[in-house]
């Protein structure tokens, strides 16, 4: 009896026990789910590259306007990635554009980096393609309040402290040829609010601890006009006028202020603004360069068997004796291990004044070369301040026999007693070797020297005017000429003095073009 | 009939001519200017003053360098016609002749041509690369007993340039020459390709012309 009374009591303590135990495990998973609920975001973001946008035919269109009528290069603008206006002055990239949609109203916009020829803030700027009621796009370009690097820094809130220059763009009749920016009488002014969004992360797949969602920052810009302002001859200053989409248009004398539908039928430029619906954007930013993100991964890289202990103090040192040698010196850097974690260095040198460069590579592979152009001051300059068409030869040779370790990865550094120092990247090897130029007169090089006289003259004095006595900046202009025109798959940087900061140099669309690495 | 095709046919052979662009090969042209096809041309027949016998004389040993102009030579490679000085040499030393190119026939066909005995180098001997101004040229020097091909200069030390008179064209006088031959940056991969840096002929020496 008294057994079965205990029985009881335990049947009963493990019953509380065991509610009590439910009770808080419930509990803790209701903490749970309200501590992780995610109130998702009205706005979708999705980060669109070259071949979704390119199914994007209203975006295409309008991006096509935009090209250049008088670029140099012929372009297919609607296989391009790159669309360029030379009047403008900027390019903008199809390979990372971010796509924001109002899920609750429709309303979408495109923004694309904008890359300027000449650099004239540090401000990002991106082109903007927004939606219209008109199922077309207006175009503008917005200048955001920050830099490239405040907005990778930034903290909550900071953004509503920023101010938006918002500059309505008509591809076809371009503001800039009628003056109508340059005379800066006219603001496009709109009321904007940032807000910080959890949207869905659809960048990548969402493999392992890829996170669902990911936070944008959204601008939403509404109310916006033109505020006119006096342009500073009648004294005063300051808006005059504020002609807001929500209300009148035009009016307003000699201003350009009018509903432009002019530009043959690819949409409205929002000039002016028939449209209500706010602006939405999300800050676009290109990811860092990879050529550059390759080239400064390499500098710092240990070198194992020199005092001079990483790749960048090693091409310091070897820059020191550019002013003071008579004779050829460089190294090659071979790689310990398969992923090019380190190398071990090779020294090499040619007689004094023999302008030989003798290299006994034996059976080693490379990832690094780098060697120096030297001059002889009792002579007229003869080595160039850029790379010679024999420096290119020899990366196509060592590429042939196979002492290249990876040729998507190989760099040639230079430096010179012009006081220039380089690198130059394979990117392509496979443009590299068959390029046309490769082909006429790299295949046959070793066995005839007058290929590669013919290659010297076209090089140097015949065509590309690349030679030991015109400037730096001259050579430099005509080798980025050479590598584009003859399609060589190379990318050239210009390095600082002890080669830990590069800007990217290249001829593009008939302009050249400096990038720094930051 | 016959002659209305052979005139159409001739005139359109002169058209296709006239397409090619004319670049003034004395003239600080940029690269966009070169197109398959252009003529780089002595428009002002800056070779003028170069063409001629040019001696040096030291003892026993003697160079002779004869220059001549090739008209409208097309280059297969980098399929440009251009017109080109080309100059010829020969060298005696102590009195025995180490090199003699001077009856070398080069012309219009074969001024970019192969050497028939040292095939790894072309058989115009000096072959002009550059006429930076009037007095001064770059040149590639084939030097067949060293196996190489390198830099050279001419430079022309007291040029006189007399202005046209009427019609007629600028006369030129000179008559002494500056020599200098550079080796260029070459590369040696493991010992495969050396190269001697000396020249065959004498260097850094001031020529007469004759």
């Amino acid at each position: 009896m008294k057994k079965q009374k205990l029985k009881n009591y335990l049947k009963f303590g493990i019953l509380l026990f065991g509610i009590s135990s439910l009770i808080t495990s419930c509990e803790k998973d209701f903490e749970n789910n309200s501590f992780n609920t995610i109130e998702q975001s009205k706005f979708k973001i999705e980060v669109l590259d070259y071949k979704k946008i390119q199914s994007e035919n209203n975006i295409i269109e309008k991006l096509s306007s935009l090209n250049s009528k008088n670029t140099k290069e012929v372009q297919n603008s609607n296989t391009s990635r790159e669309f360029y206006n030379s009047n403008l002055g900027f390019s903008i990239n199809t390979d990372f554009v971010k796509h924001i949609e109002d899920t609750q109203t429709g309303i979408n916009s495109y923004s694309f980096q904008i890359e300027r020829d000449t650099l004239i803030t540090d401000n990002v700027e991106n082109l903007l393609l927004q939606s219209n009621s008109q199922g077309t796009y207006d175009a503008y370009i917005l200048e955001y309040g920050f830099t490239k690097e405040q907005f990778n820094s930034l903290i909550d809130g900071e953004l509503n402290n920023t101010t938006v220059k918002y500059t309505p763009i008509d591809f076809d009749t371009n503001v800039f040829n009628n003056g109508e920016l340059s005379k800066l009488v006219a603001e496009y002014n709109c009321i904007q609010v940032w807000s910080l969004e959890d949207v869905t992360n659809n960048e990548g797949n969402l493999v392992g601890d890829t996170p669902l969602y990911t936070e944008e920052w959204v601008l939403m810009a509404e109310n916006c006009g033109w505020s006119y302002y006096d342009d500073g001859s009648g004294g005063g200053g300051g808006p005059i006028d504020n002609d807001s989409n929500s209300g009148s248009q035009g009016g307003n004398g000699n201003s350009n202020n009018t509903d432009d539908d002019d530009n043959g039928g690819l949409g409205t430029s929002c000039r002016g603004c028939e449209d209500n619906d706010p602006i939405i954007a999300a800050p676009t930013i290109n990811p860092a360069d990879p050529d550059c993100t390759k080239l400064k991964n390499l500098i710092g890289k240990p070198v194992v068997n020199s005092t001079n202990n990483t790749v960048d103090k090693l091409l310091s040192y070897l820059s020191s004796f550019t002013s003071s040698t008579t004779k050829e010196r460089g190294y090659f850097l071979s790689p310990q291990d398969q992923i090019e974690s380190e190398f071990s260095a090779a020294y090499f040198e040619g007689d004094e004044n023999a302008d030989e460069v003798p290299v006994e590579i034996g059976t080693n592979l490379i990832s690094v070369l780098m060697h120096l152009h030297y001059n002889k001051e009792t002579e007229s300059k003869k080595q160039l301040s850029v790379f010679s068409v024999k420096d290119i030869y020899e990366m196509y040779l060592l590429i042939g026999t196979g002492h290249i370790f990876s040729p998507n990865t190989f760099t040639n550094f230079l430096t010179t007693e012009h006081g220039t120092n380089y690198a130059l990247q394979i990117n392509n090897s496979n443009a590299f070797v068959n390029s046309d130029f490769a082909i006429k007169y790299f295949t046959t090089w070793g066995f005839s020297k007058t290929i590669q006289d013919d290659a010297e003259n076209l090089y140097g004095e015949k065509k590309y005017n690349i030679l030991p006595y015109k400037t730096n900046g001259q050579n430099e202009l005509a080798f980025t000429k050479f590598l584009a025109n003859e399609n060589l798959g190379l990318t050239l940087f210009r390095a600082n003095d002890d080669f830990t900061e590069f800007t990217k140099i290249e001829y593009k669309n008939g302009i050249f073009k400096e990038t720094p690495c930051n | 009939m016959k002659n209305i095709i052979l005139t159409l046919i001739i005139l359109f052979t002169l058209s296709c001519k006239a397409q090619s662009p004319i670049v003034n090969i004395a003239s600080d042209y940029d690269s966009d200017d070169i197109v398959d096809g252009c003529y780089l041309k002595d428009v002002n027949n800056s070779f003028a003053p170069f063409i001629g016998t040019w001696q040096w004389t030291n003892g026993t040993d003697t160079l002779t360098i004869v220059f001549e102009k090739v008209t409208m030579a097309y280059s297969d490679l980098s399929e440009i016609y251009t017109d080109e000085l080309v100059g010829k040499y020969k060298y005696v030393a102590n009195g025995v002749e180490i090199i003699n190119t001077l009856n070398y026939n080069i012309n219009a066909n074969n001024v970019f041509g192969v050497h028939p005995t040292y095939t790894q180098n072309g058989i115009t001997p000096i072959l002009g690369a550059r006429y930076h101004n009037e007095n001064y040229g770059s040149f590639h020097f084939r030097d067949y007993l060293k196996d190489k091909s390198e830099k050279m200069k001419f430079e022309l030390l007291d040029l006189v340039t007399n202005p046209p008179l009427g019609n007629n064209p600028p006369t030129y006088s000179v008559s002494q020459a500056k020599l200098i031959l550079q080796n260029g940056e070459h590369w040696n991969i493991n010992g495969q390709n050396p190269r001697d840096p000396e020249f065959t002929i004498p260097n850094n020496i001031t020529l007469t012309k004759q």
